[in-house]
């Protein structure tokens, strides 16, 4: 039937061409000068005469030349145009046309169901493609993105949080916030950065309705589409190799403002000796940990000790620091290892890609290393004329090693207080020494005797024989299978499947020897007397193991419709798709473990025992849990495209999604969602004749984005924990009230572009407006405590529901230009964009207080204010110190106040100060590429500007309290005068915790967070075939480059890199590596 | 064109048998569930830690007279509301949102949550036993958790005004867009009373865990409403009841004096396992027990060394009947001392005195124990409150006696305590023995506030 469908027009030809015998009939072929594949639907014109006629889906066609010499004209959207010179005798024409190299980026874009050619897509699409990820060297794909990505923006160093991708700002509240990511057409659920970034072909990124919205409710937060390499048809074997070493410097601890030296440190401890700060300490029942000065002053205050010698003593503890053992022991260069190695090829019928890939990292933190072995096979063939069917399997195996002890090097005892400076973690041979850490040293020393484990601390022991250590292996697993099945030159159906597993398993053990074994095990134990008499705790290491399972399939129909014709093109599919992923995991503690043997005792966990020395009754826990989560989406979804004469096209798509949210009614639990988009590709106009500006495109479109939060359900739901503490029975604890009004969350987004080049692409770029509005949002809203609801996240009478809404707009510059374009080329890559929202509804209410400690996002809570962004910076306002007193002022009402409990806590939120956005409302880059002859060079410099952050100063209260220092004591306030100088309050002593509150919270600790950094440099010597004749290779590449160069500028004056505020930033790395072919 | 229609039918065919209606029903979360089955709404029931047992209102401990702390420590605590109830300041919260509040209605909802529930099933013949239970259980916590709001946010039971005082907002169903406005007093013991009693069929004599109630444990609560609001009557009567079928008490000679905890939760004395909402103030790192209070235990009273711990130099509460200091259940030795006290106050001296007698000779060192005596029902009740107050320290329970006591002129006392030099000062039925209203509340539903 389809042979017939395809010569019928033919034969009709034919026919009415014979009809005309009068002229010659000119008979040729149109082929792809890649593929080789016959190209249907270009135009084929004849210049003298006006004929024009189209070619078939055989790429054939007929024309009529009636004129003995014309000029063949063939055109075609995606191919450049050719002009060949024909006459009445011309023969039998093969034409092979080649790919158009007009479009500004790559001819196409893939959304993950589709390839859409750039010159017809309505929506808004960046893409990557693999010479701009080839320029920075890293382990996974994601950082790659960075900087060279329009409209995506890393937020970084926020407490309590990962590094979180945005695409355009905020378009939720208290949803997921990150973008889609998918893999080779589906949603990928392992660990992204396991993928090795040498398999990826290119990178899509999908950011407004008409884009994204073919994802439907995951689409909200915009789509990252991955594309792994794949082998090409009619191509001879090509193997390509790449190998490189990144090394990193030691980490910088002295970069930490949280830090007081040694000297000054004992200076408050004497002053709080004196006062009889620590009194209680000496003889509290718990045997409290006191620091080595104190424990000296002590002793001379009890006369064991006189003057000098406890001088002598505090000054030789005055020269230790112990960044310099930290950086010493703890602490190497990194390296990194990467190695990849793949093989392509194909012919008529099939083609292949196989890779395999082999990373080492060997991290900066001593005892830290990981490893990760990547597989990724991909077969593609044409068994049939009319089949394609393609397999691959992917296979990532990783193992990581930590060691625990640098997070331990702190000092515990009941408060938990952190370590102080001068302790010396090695000695003069290099030797472990023991830091002090729960108990007091007289104390342990006296455990020791009387029958209990070494009751000591000493890291360098514990980090060199890898007594307390986290190992991790994972597994990765997906298998993807595809046939297509072309049922005529424009219709192509097809099924996807993909599978994927995903097997964790992370084991942390503490061996006997580690002191969290030991120190569980002596406070455990049955004491008589100070005596110890048994344990209770299981003599053995600790081994708590968690195990997680991850599976996911994907099953998808589709068809696809492709067809031009005269001056109209269509682009359609339409499809179902099924997917479910489940994830499983479970932990288990094993007491008394023994590793040698794999063996463990059990203990009793009902029982409770009476620690030594605090006093407490625990019981000893199992550490046993297990989770099982299941995720069902089941979607239809189309979409169409209608391009007429190549300068209008008209888009529209749709989708309905179905899950199984819980505890809805079935008709809420499918959510439709569209778009529709215009583009003019003002160009094509015949009335355009701007030479000088050669591309001129706009476009615009609407639609609706989802998003998912599974957090809420139509009926009260409630969740079952086992074991309940005196009954031992599982229980049940209420999680949601019931919500009838419950929907889904809805973004809204118009996108308005521009594309344009001017002649010779001297300058070329994009320029893009869009406008969000959030419906439906999911947010709090505050209840009267009364109905007894609580929330058992915020512990707060608040439920969730559609309560939210917000709005966002923002503008994605993208400008390309060739400055100098000789046997010297230097071009650059110039991006911004600016990003806002602002939340226009929220039920809910916030204390200012809370607000100003964590509304900007820190500690993973989302406090929304009415009319502000979702992350903010709020502070307390700041009136200075008082020039008598050296003490903090804020404002009540107008007036300088010094009640601090008020200060501290204020009323209303015009009490406090907004500051601003917590996150760039700006950001971009600029990419500056200079090649001469095989060289090129590669600089990037992004910037992050209007946003502000909070810089931490000194807390007397926690400084006594948990030896919480900070560098700004030594610019505290001291005396009258020192305010024009300062703003550091002074030394109070007893400390006011509302008091150092204030001042930590207040307006003049924030800061700008504008800077702008050399991000990196990479610079490549590329030799090519031309260049290699005598060597057996296509190309060799070999590269050098530099991450995390340097901050250029910066706002603040105190030199604080504002992606980090606290802590230490990433290290500066050099890379040197060989990529090549043959 | 036929493959192409085979396609689509074969695609259509996928599709809809993979349209089987359940599923999406599937649930997203093993652990989650919709609560309507008999076996979660006992696990409802069965939220020990989290819930029910759990959250009994602290702002009465912190304002009683059972302790004292030193200026340092009341600086170093966390919240305002702790630092304000201690010296009894007008403003208590400053914005804080009140756990005292929020964990007994966060009980009751469960409670209307349970009982809308529980009415909907028709249980089969072997299960009406655990049917009895829950109904019984939820109704006798709404009952206790009413209770226990009203001891602190609604003034004193007094039947000259009990029916014009603002009690507490009764709310009686779970669905949270309800506005519920304040009662009168008169109409939240009602409600109490009515809880409990009705809870009284259902429940087992005996629970099978110390988290559950049992008819004790509503006879006990019965007993103690009764005696908040006078009626030493029908307080007797249920006390009665309920040590008919509890009269447990332990011998303080069989516990080790010098652990740091010498009883264990759910010791054969509880009747009722419950929990303070933990005050920071109250734990034994801080508080130091009333010097005049730790001076009236004689030396062979076991209590003194049971209760203190004077390591550190100053007399600390080791801790009571949950192994922990924050007990707030019922107990035999209460419920005994309130029998004495009706008897007392019905005149009964003999039975009153030998209650209390047969109480304090399992508290004394074995054979030092001489019996008291009285001569008056009114001496009678002298000894029983000395021994309650000595008895029942640190249970949650001072701060209910102190309001009910000061009623009555003879008994009535002004609290004082001495901050960094300062005096504080709570006469007898002062308005700060009231708590005030959350500001949350008074935010969301615009109920009455308490004077203060």
């Amino acid at each position: 039937m389809k042979i017939l469908c395809c010569f019928l027009p033919l034969l009709l030809c034919t026919f009415i061409l014979r009809a005309q015998q009068a002229n010659t009939t000119l008979r040729g072929k149109i082929v792809s000068a890649s593929t080789r594949e016959p190209v249907e639907g270009a135009v084929i014109s004849l210049l003298h005469n006006k004929k024009t006629a189209l070619s078939k889906s055989d790429g054939s066609f007929t024309i009529t030349i009636s004129s003995p010499v014309d000029s063949l004209l063939v055109s075609h959207v995606s191919y450049l145009p050719q002009t060949i010179a024909v006459n009445s005798g011309t023969p039998a024409l093969l034409i092979t046309l080649s790919e158009s190299i007009t479009k500004m980026n790559e001819v196409t874009v893939n959304t993950g169901y589709q390839n859409i050619p750039k010159e017809r897509a309505t929506g808004s699409f960046v893409t990557v493609n693999t010479e701009l990820l080839n320029n920075r060297v890293a382990p996974d794909v994601i950082s790659k993105l960075e900087g060279i990505t329009s409209g995506l923006v890393f937020y970084k160093g926020i407490t309590g949080r990962n590094t979180e991708l945005s695409i355009r700002g905020q378009s939720t509240i208290l949803s997921n916030a990150q973008p889609l990511l998918v893999v080779d057409n589906f949603p990928y659920e392992g660990d992204i950065n396991t993928i090795n970034p040498n398999d990826v072909e290119s990178i899509t990124i999908l950011k407004d309705a008409a884009a994204a919205s073919i994802w439907g409710v995951r689409a909200g937060n915009g789509v990252i589409v991955i594309t792994t390499k794949k082998g090409s048809y009619n191509r001879p074997l090509q193997v390509t190799l790449n190998a490189n070493v990144t090394v990193g410097k030691k980490p910088d601890l002295f970069y930490n403002r949280d830090f007081l030296s040694s000297a000054e440190f004992i200076g408050v401890e004497r002053f709080l000796f004196d006062m009889g700060y620590y009194n209680a300490d000496f003889t509290a029942v718990n045997k409290r940990p006191v620091t080595p000065v104190v424990d000296i002053l002590y002793r001379q205050r009890q006369g064991l000790l006189n003057a000098a010698e406890a001088n002598t003593a505090i000054d030789q503890l005055k020269s230790i620091d112990i960044r310099n053992d930290l950086q010493k022991y703890f602490y190497r260069q990194s390296v990194n290892e990467q190695y990849s190695l793949s093989l392509q090829g194909g012919n008529e019928r099939g083609n292949y890609f196989l890779s395999g890939g082999y990373d080492k990292d060997i991290a900066s933190a001593r005892g830290s290393e990981n490893d990760r072995v990547t597989i990724h096979s991909v077969i593609t063939s044409r068994p049939l004329k009319r089949f394609e069917v393609s397999a691959a399997v992917d296979f990532i195996a990783s193992t990581s090693m930590a060691d625990n002890t640098l997070s331990q090097i702190t000092m515990g005892g009941p408060n938990g207080k952190s370590i102080y400076p001068y302790a010396g973690l090695a000695g003069s041979s290099g030797n472990a020494l023991s830091i002090v850490k729960d108990y007091n040293t007289d104390f342990i020393s006296h455990a020791t005797e009387h029958g209990f484990l070494n009751w000591q601390f000493l890291p360098l022991d514990e980090l060199r024989n890898q007594y307390n250590t986290t190992s991790s292996k994972s597994y990765e697993t997906r298998v993807l299978a595809g046939i297509a099945y072309h049922v005529s030159k424009s219709i192509n159906a097809e099924i996807k499947f993909q599978y994927e597993n995903s097997m964790g398993y992370r084991r942390k053990l503490s061996t006997l020897q580690s002191y969290q074994a030991r120190n569980s095990i002596n406070m455990f134990s049955t004491v008589s007397a100070g005596e110890f008499v048994n344990y209770n705790y299981p003599a053995g290491g600790l081994l708590d193991q968690y195990n997680t399972g991850l599976n996911s399939y994907n099953l998808r129909g589709q068809l696809n419709y492709n067809k031009g014709w005269g001056r109209h093109s269509m682009v359609a599919i339409a499809g179902i798709e099924q997917r479910q992923f489940t994830n499983e995991s479970n932990s288990k503690r094993f007491y008394g473990y023994d590793d040698d043997l794999a063996t463990f005792t059990d203990v009793d966990p009902t029982s409770y025992f009476t620690t030594y020395p605090a006093n407490r009754s625990f019981q000893i826990p199992t550490g046993q849990d297990i989770t099982a989560t299941l995720d069902r989406f089941r979607s239809v979804f189309g979409n169409a495209a209608y391009t007429y004469d190549n300068r209008y096209t008209l888009s529209a798509s749709g989708r309905v999604d179905g899950s199984n949210y819980f505890g809805v009614e079935a008709n809420k639990k499918n959510v439709p969602l569209w778009s529709a988009g215009f583009k003019w590709n003002i160009d094509q106009e015949r009335f355009y004749h701007a030479g000088w500006l050669r591309l001129l495109k706009t476009r615009i479109t609407y639609g609706y984005n989802g998003n998912l939060n599974k957090s809420i359900t139509a009926y009260t739901s409630g969740f079952y924990s086992s074991d309940a503490p005196y009954t031992g029975r599982s229980f049940l604890t209420i999680l949601t009230p019931p919500n009838k009004e419950l929907r889904w969350e809805k973004t809204g987004i118009l996108n308005a572009g521009l594309d344009f080049a001017l002649r010779n692409n001297i300058v070329a770029g994009t320029l893009e407006y869009y406008y969000k509005n959030g419906k439906d949002l999911i947010g709090d809203n505050t209840i009267a405590p009364s109905t007894g609801f609580i929330d058992i996240n915020s512990f707060t009478n608040t439920v969730k529901g559609n309560f939210a809404n917000m709005k966002g707009h923002g503008w994605d510059v993208q400008l390309n230009s060739v400055n100098i374009n000789r046997s010297f080329k230097w071009t650059t890559q110039f991006l911004f964009s600016y990003a806002t929202d602002k939340v226009t509804f929220y039920g809910g209410s916030n204390p200012p207080s809370q607000l100003v400690h964590i509304g900007n996002g820190s500690s993973g809570f989302v406090l929304p204010v009415q009319g502000k962004p979702v992350y903010g910076i709020y502070s307390f306002k700041w009136a200075g110190l008082n020039p008598s007193t050296g003490n903090p002022r804020g404002y009540v009402g107008d007036i300088a106040s010094e009640d601090y409990p008020l200060l501290d806590n204020p009323a209303l939120l015009t009490d406090i100060q907004y500051n601003g956005p917590a996150r760039p409302r700006e950001y971009g880059s600029i990419g500056n590429t200079f090649s001469l002859k095989h060289f090129s060079l590669f600089v990037n410099i992004t910037y992050k500007l209007d946003y502000y952050f909070r810089r931490s100063s000194v807390n007397y209260y926690y400084l006594f309290r948990y030896n919480n220092s900070n560098g700004d004591y030594s610019k505290r306030w001291q005396k009258p005068g020192d305010e024009k100088t300062t703003q550091v309050p002074s030394l109070q002593y007893p400390p006011n915790i509302s008091r150092d509150d204030f001042y930590n919270n207040s307006s003049i600790l924030v800061e700008k967070g504008d800077h702008i950094r050399i991000q990196d440099i990479s610079l490549n010597y590329n030799l090519t075939k031309n260049v290699l004749v005598k060597l057996p290779v296509n190309r060799v590449e070999l590269y050098a480059y530099v991450n995390n160069v340097a901050i250029i500028w910066r706002a603040n004056k105190e030199g604080i890199d504002p992606d980090y505020p606290s802590g230490i930033p990433p290290l500066r790395t050099y890379a040197i590596g060989l990529r090549t072919s043959f | 064109m036929k493959a192409l229609y085979k396609i689509i039918l074969f695609t259509i065919v996928f599709y809809t048998s993979s349209c089987r209606k359940d599923w999406l029903d599937a649930k997203p979360d093993k652990k989650l569930v919709i609560p309507v089955s008999l076996a979660d709404l006992q696990a409802l029931l069965d939220n020990d830690i989290y819930v029910f047992n759990n959250g009994q209102p602290s702002l009465g401990e912190i304002a009683s007279d059972d302790y004292y702390i030193g200026y340092p420590d009341w600086q170093a605590l966390y919240t305002s509301t702790e630092k304000n109830s201690y010296v009894w300041a007008k403003d208590i919260y400053q914005g804080e949102s009140v756990a005292d509040w929020m964990l007994p209605y966060q009980h009751i909802f469960y409670a209307n949550y349970i009982l809308e529930n529980i009415d909907k099933i028709v249980p089969d013949s072997n299960e009406v036993s655990k049917w009895n239970n829950i109904k019984g259980s939820a109704l006798f916590f709404r009952g206790f958790d009413f209770y226990s709001l009203a001891d602190i946010f609604s003034k004193q039971f007094d039947s000259a005004t009990a029916a014009t005082d603002p009690g507490i907002p009764l709310r009686l169903r779970s669905d949270i867009n309800d506005i519920v406005a304040r009662s009168t007093v008169l109409q939240t013991y009602h409600q109490i009373i009515s809880d409990l009693t009705a809870s009284i069929p259902f429940l087992p004599d005996v629970a099978a865990y110390k988290t559950r109630p049992s008819k004790t444990s509503a006879y006990a609560m019965l007993a103690r409403t009764y005696l908040g609001i006078d009626n030493y009557a029908l307080a007797l009567n249920y006390a009665d009841s309920c040590i008919t079928i509890q009269n447990t008490l332990i011998d303080y000679n069989s516990l080790d004096l010098t652990a740091s905890f010498p009883f264990n939760a759910l010791n054969d004395e509880v009747i009722l396992h419950a929990a303070i909402n933990y005050p920071q103030i109250v734990s034994n790192y801080v508080a130091i027990v009333d010097s005049v209070i730790y001076a009236s235990y004689d030396t062979n009273d076991l209590r003194r060394y049971a209760f203190i711990d004077t390591t550190d130099g100053y007399p600390r509460f080791k801790g009571g009947y949950d192994g922990s200091t924050g007990f707030a259940g019922i107990a035999t030795d209460e419920i005994l001392l309130l029998r004495a006290e009706c008897y007392a106050r019905l005149s009964n001296t003999t039975a009153a005195m030998k209650d209390l007698n047969d109480l304090l000779i399992t508290r004394w060192k074995s054979g030092s124990y001489i019996p008291l005596a009285a001569t008056s029902a009114d001496e009678a009740l002298a000894l029983i409150l000395t021994e309650r107050r000595k008895e029942l320290i640190f249970r949650g329970l001072r701060w209910t006696d102190l309001r009910r006591l000061n009623k009555d002129p003879k008994l009535a006392i002004t609290l004082t305590r001495n901050l960094n030099g300062q005096l504080y000062t709570l006469p007898p039925n002062d308005s700060r023995y009231v708590y005030p209203i959350p500001d949350q509340e008074i935010v969301a539903s615009h109920i009455t506030q308490n004077p203060r």
